[in-house]
């Protein structure tokens, strides 16, 4: 569209893309401990919880500063309904990529088809990812998204500031909070401490469908089924074992004001508490 | 010749007096006063009729909706004659109920006098015909001194407490005290009036005015009299004084539809237009979830446009206005609070009153102008919807029937669609879309609690033909301590003979804290998928230890084609006991104290509280009432999906009712449902109270063997 002459220009909007995993609900996973497998059977699925922190801030940085989201996931066919959460929550349009190639691929896999996503989208300010999702937790997809694309890349976010093409970022590190700054187009990662996701009602899932949601497989985006998926997987699971955790069974006695007292104690020498 | 001894100019008197008893015709007064006095009602009436024009266009009210709802007027007639007239609600609290009702049966009978008059001098006696005369009129006056003497009183009684020892609940609006000193100046200047006039002309049966005759012996005492020489004088002041009289009186007839009299005529239209199919236990059904998904299957690309809720005052219907509008900032709802007790921020007389100001304000907008955001202009806050437990103490208390419930649930309703839920509320929800339950825990764990049942219990899906379908609900499913609940109607059931299964895995959350939270939908969604289940399995008869769950598929359930015969618990088992199929007397129980917590969703949703305390005598328990129970019940603080979350608050509901419970000295403190035992149960250990938590159940279920 052509400036009227005379009219201030206006700002293009904020363009952001955010990236989020279907996965499964961990707390429904039963174990048979028998085999040593998990039982995926009848098991339920979600948005992994902490990219729905990387919505919830890609919307509220959209509800603050103006702007476009599209989601993006990467995975099964039924991350339809994940998806449509993701619109309901409040990005505008989504991509779905599905593809029986890309199954079973590393997270470098993963990164790199997201790549080509981002790449077919053309125009964006920013990024967002989880820093990991609740299934794998390999943390890499974020950062190796910002390699392929040559972007920069903040991670463990636990702010977001944008002010004109200026990004600040608060880090949320073991250590204390390390602020950086940079100019978009970049990548962040969020730390699950950056906000409260919201939860859309079942009638605003029920009406994302009025939002733009086109899937996307390998052919439409130009990937050759080779370099992606199991094909091209770096990562072989060699086994799986379920991490056992024993309780200490300690049991502080006396009166409670004194028990407490202990237990206080005790968690600070564990580290437990700050 | 009655008046033989009494000299009078024969200008002030009427025929009839100097032969019988009877009333003069505007005694004292000039023959044209009847066409001022008219004339001035004229003037009146078109103040009074403008009023109600101008509120019935606030309340968008239009002539459609008056004659739809008429009919309404015979169906709810005997709620408005036992509510309204019999003022029903108003005599829940004492001084407020002798005060109001003196008040009302008060200005009943003054107005029928004073239309008696009227019709006997400007209808009947141009026709020769008198009505006030003889042993009638004799009655008539001695019953309007007393209902007179009685509504000055209450008015006094009105004023002393607004002004010296206002309750904290109470509202105050700008023209109150204003109304009431209008209010008195008419009781006791018809006194001073009717005195002065017996004074004036003194009549044998004076003594039938027993309170006019104290005044007219006070005068008569000062010189006032028919012979005395200042007669003119006290002529002219009586025609002051009645005039000033008639103003007043016609002063408040044109305030009515400006001031808080509008209470009645609104009050009255709420009771008509009361839904006797809509049980107080159904919230309103915004939309139909199963319609939406029949037409998404047909058509996958159809949207719902659904805007529930109430976001502005234009969200307001008519009728919901015409409530708000009854509402007399009394503030029983106030006082009856538990999450105000409590110290949250609610008070349900603030949720009307500013709900109220605000569509008056917004009605004095321009058409194009759009209204604002409820929320954002800060009339309604999250925090205070959220406060309340939905218990319906202040539905109970309300004198002109609104239900504050109502409308906080519809608000709440636009909170969730705004996505404005805290942290534990948005984990509730979660819970609900992703687990079926609102703990997060799978529902194959579901009957883990009938691990040490003996022979176990039966599971729907395996077996048919049972007679009960036992509703476990989530609580008595998860909660290690709530499950004892479980485990003892089972119990009950077996030792009594009675066959029954339970869903089990099958079994989902009821959908009550969802709906109450304000996420329809997710309500909804889980509704159908439990009706669905219950229609297959053929189920007709269904038990609850849970009064929410109760609630919900008794009343709830219904209007989604889930029809079934449900029981609380403590109706069964008092029935089991009737019949004499278990017998708890002459045991354990017998003299041990107790004192019973009624349960919101059992008393004042449902209407039981007869049968846990038939059930308590029958144990031959000591059974020590708490100040509030029955339907004036407190809360345990977990209802309406409170017990999911938290709130600012000064002190918890369940400690305060704990206290209650304990000052009883009883030894025991009964329940009937699941939330209000674990609340209990947990404060009792925080604050040390001595006090055994024990389901009625659990009671009767360790009587048997």
């Amino acid at each position: 569209m052509t400036q009227q002459p005379g009219t201030k220009e206006k700002k293009n909007p904020l363009e952001i893309i955010v990236c989020f995993k279907h996965v499964i609900d961990e707390t429904e996973l039963r174990i048979d401990r028998a085999n040593n497998k998990i039982n995926f059977e009848g098991a339920k699925t979600k948005i992994s919880d902490d990219d729905k922190n990387a919505i919830e801030e890609a919307v509220r940085i959209k509800e603050k500063n103006g702007g476009i989201i599209t989601v993006v996931c990467v995975g099964p066919a039924d991350a339809k309904k994940s998806t449509k959460e993701a619109l309901a929550m409040g990005c505008d349009r989504a991509r779905l990529i599905v593809d029986p190639s890309f199954q079973d691929g590393d997270a470098l896999s993963t990164a790199y088809i997201l790549s080509q996503v981002v790449k077919k989208i053309g125009k964006f300010d920013l990024i967002l990812t989880s820093t990991g999702t609740t299934d794998s937790y390999t943390g890499i997809v974020g950062p190796a998204l910002a390699e392929y694309l040559d972007l920069p890349q903040l991670t463990y976010a636990s702010k977001i500031t944008i002010s004109g093409n200026k990004l600040t970022v608060d880090r949320a590190l073991d250590d204390g909070i390390e602020t950086v700054e940079c100019e978009i187009p970049a990548l962040v990662t969020v730390s699950r401490e950056i906000n409260q996701p919201r939860f859309p009602t079942l009638i605003q899932i029920m009406s994302a469908g009025k939002k733009e949601l086109l899937e996307w497989n390998a052919q439409t985006l130009g990937i050759n089924p080779s370099v992606v998926g199991k094909a091209d997987s770096k990562v072989e699971v060699k086994s799986l074992s379920v991490p056992k955790s024993a309780r200490k069974k300690v049991i502080f006695e006396g009166k409670p004001e004194d028990a407490a007292k202990q237990l206080a104690e005790a968690l600070l020498k564990e580290g437990a508490v700050k | 010749m009655i008046l033989a001894s009494v000299t009078l100019p024969t200008s002030f008197l009427d025929t009839c007096v100097q032969t019988e008893v009877c009333r003069l015709k505007y005694p004292l007064l000039p023959s044209d006063t009847p066409n001022y006095l008219y004339s001035l009602f004229i003037i009146v009436l078109a103040i009074f009729l403008y009023g109600v024009y101008r509120k019935f266009s606030i309340y968008k009210i239009g002539r459609k909706e008056i004659f739809r709802n008429l009919p309404k007027l015979v169906k709810n007639g005997k709620r408005i004659i036992v509510d309204g007239l019999g003022q029903k609600k108003i005599l829940q609290r004492r001084y407020g109920g002798v005060m109001h009702s003196w008040m009302f049966y008060g200005i009943i009978a003054l107005t029928i006098g004073t239309l008696l008059v009227g019709i006997d001098y400007d209808i009947l006696r141009p026709e020769g015909i008198v009505l006030l005369q003889g042993d009638f009129y004799l009655g008539y006056k001695t019953v309007l001194d007393i209902f007179g003497l009685g509504f000055a009183i209450a008015v006094v009684l009105a004023l002393a407490r607004r002004i010296s020892f206002k309750p904290f609940f109470m509202g105050e609006d700008r023209s109150d005290r204003f109304l009431l000193v209008g209010m008195l100046y008419m009781g006791v200047s018809g006194f001073v009036q009717e005195g002065l006039r017996l004074a004036l002309i003194p009549v044998p049966w004076v003594y039938f005015s027993p309170i006019g005759s104290i005044f007219a012996n006070l005068f008569s005492s000062v010189g006032v009299g028919p012979s005395a020489t200042s007669f003119q004088s006290w002529v002219n002041t009586y025609q002051t004084l009645w005039w000033i009289h008639a103003i007043v009186a016609f002063a408040l007839i044109a305030s009515i539809p400006y001031t808080k009299y509008f209470h009645v005529p609104n009050s009255i239209i709420n009771m008509m237009l009361t839904d006797e199919e809509r049980p107080l236990g159904r919230m309103s059904t915004p939309f139909n979830l199963a319609e939406i998904m029949k037409q998404q299957e047909t058509n996958p690309d159809f949207v719902p446009d659904l805007t529930i809720g109430i976001k502005t005052s234009s969200d307001l219907k008519w009728d919901q206005r015409i409530m708000l509008d009854a509402c007399t900032n009394c503030g029983r709802c106030e006082a009856a609070c538990p999450a105000n007790a409590a110290g949250r921020d609610l008070s349900p007389r603030l949720v009307v009153q500013d709900l109220k100001n605000r569509y008056y304000r917004d009605s004095k907008m321009k058409e194009s102008q759009e209204n604002e955001d409820l929320f954002s202009t800060g009339t309604i806050r999250d925090v205070e919807m959220y406060s309340c437990v939905t218990c319906a103490a202040c539905v109970y208390e309300c004198p002109v029937e609104i239900n504050q419930v109502d409308f906080i649930e519809d608000l709440r309703r636009t909170i969730v669609s705004s996505n404005r839920l805290e942290p534990a509320q948005n984990t509730l929800l979660s819970n609900l879309a992703s687990h079926q339950n609102p703990y997060g825990f799978s529902n194959s764990n579901r009957s883990n609690w009938t691990a040490n049942v003996p022979d176990g219990v039966k599971i729907a899906s395996e077996n048919g033909g049972v007679e009960y379908l036992y509703w476990v609900g989530c609580i008595a499913s998860f909660d290690q301590r709530a499950q004892n609940v479980a485990r003892s109607l089972a119990k009950i059931m077996k030792h009594a003979g009675l066959s029954f299964s339970i869903l089990g895995s099958e079994e989902l959350c009821n959908g009550d804290p969802a709906r109450r939270l304000g996420e329809e939908g997710r309500f909804q969604e889980l509704a159908l998928q439990n009706i669905e289940k219950l229609n297959g399995y053929g189920v007709k008869k269904i038990v609850t230890t849970c009064p929410h769950c109760f609630n919900t598929i008794k009343n709830e359930y219904p209007v989604f084609g889930g029809k079934y015969e449900v029981v609380h618990h403590t109706q069964l088992i008092s029935e089991l006991i009737e019949k004499g199929k278990i017998k708890i007397s002459e045991g354990k129980l017998k003299d041990i104290s107790v004192t019973l917590h009624d349960a919101c969703y059992a008393v004042r949703y449902n209407s039981i509280f007869e049968e846990p305390r038939k059930i308590l005598k029958n144990a031959e328990m000591d059974l020590r009432e708490m100040p509030r129970c029955k339907e004036k019940t407190f809360c345990c603080g977990a209802g309406g999906s409170s017990y999911w979350y938290k709130i600012p608050q000064k002190k918890t509901i369940t400690s305060i009712r704990t206290e209650e419970a304990a000052k009883t000295g009883a030894e025991t403190l009964a329940t009937e449902c699941p939330f209000c035992l674990t609340m209990f149960e947990d404060s009792t250990k925080v604050t040390g109270t001595k006090l055994a938590v024990r389901d009625v159940a659990e009671l009767v279920a360790d009587e048997l063997p």
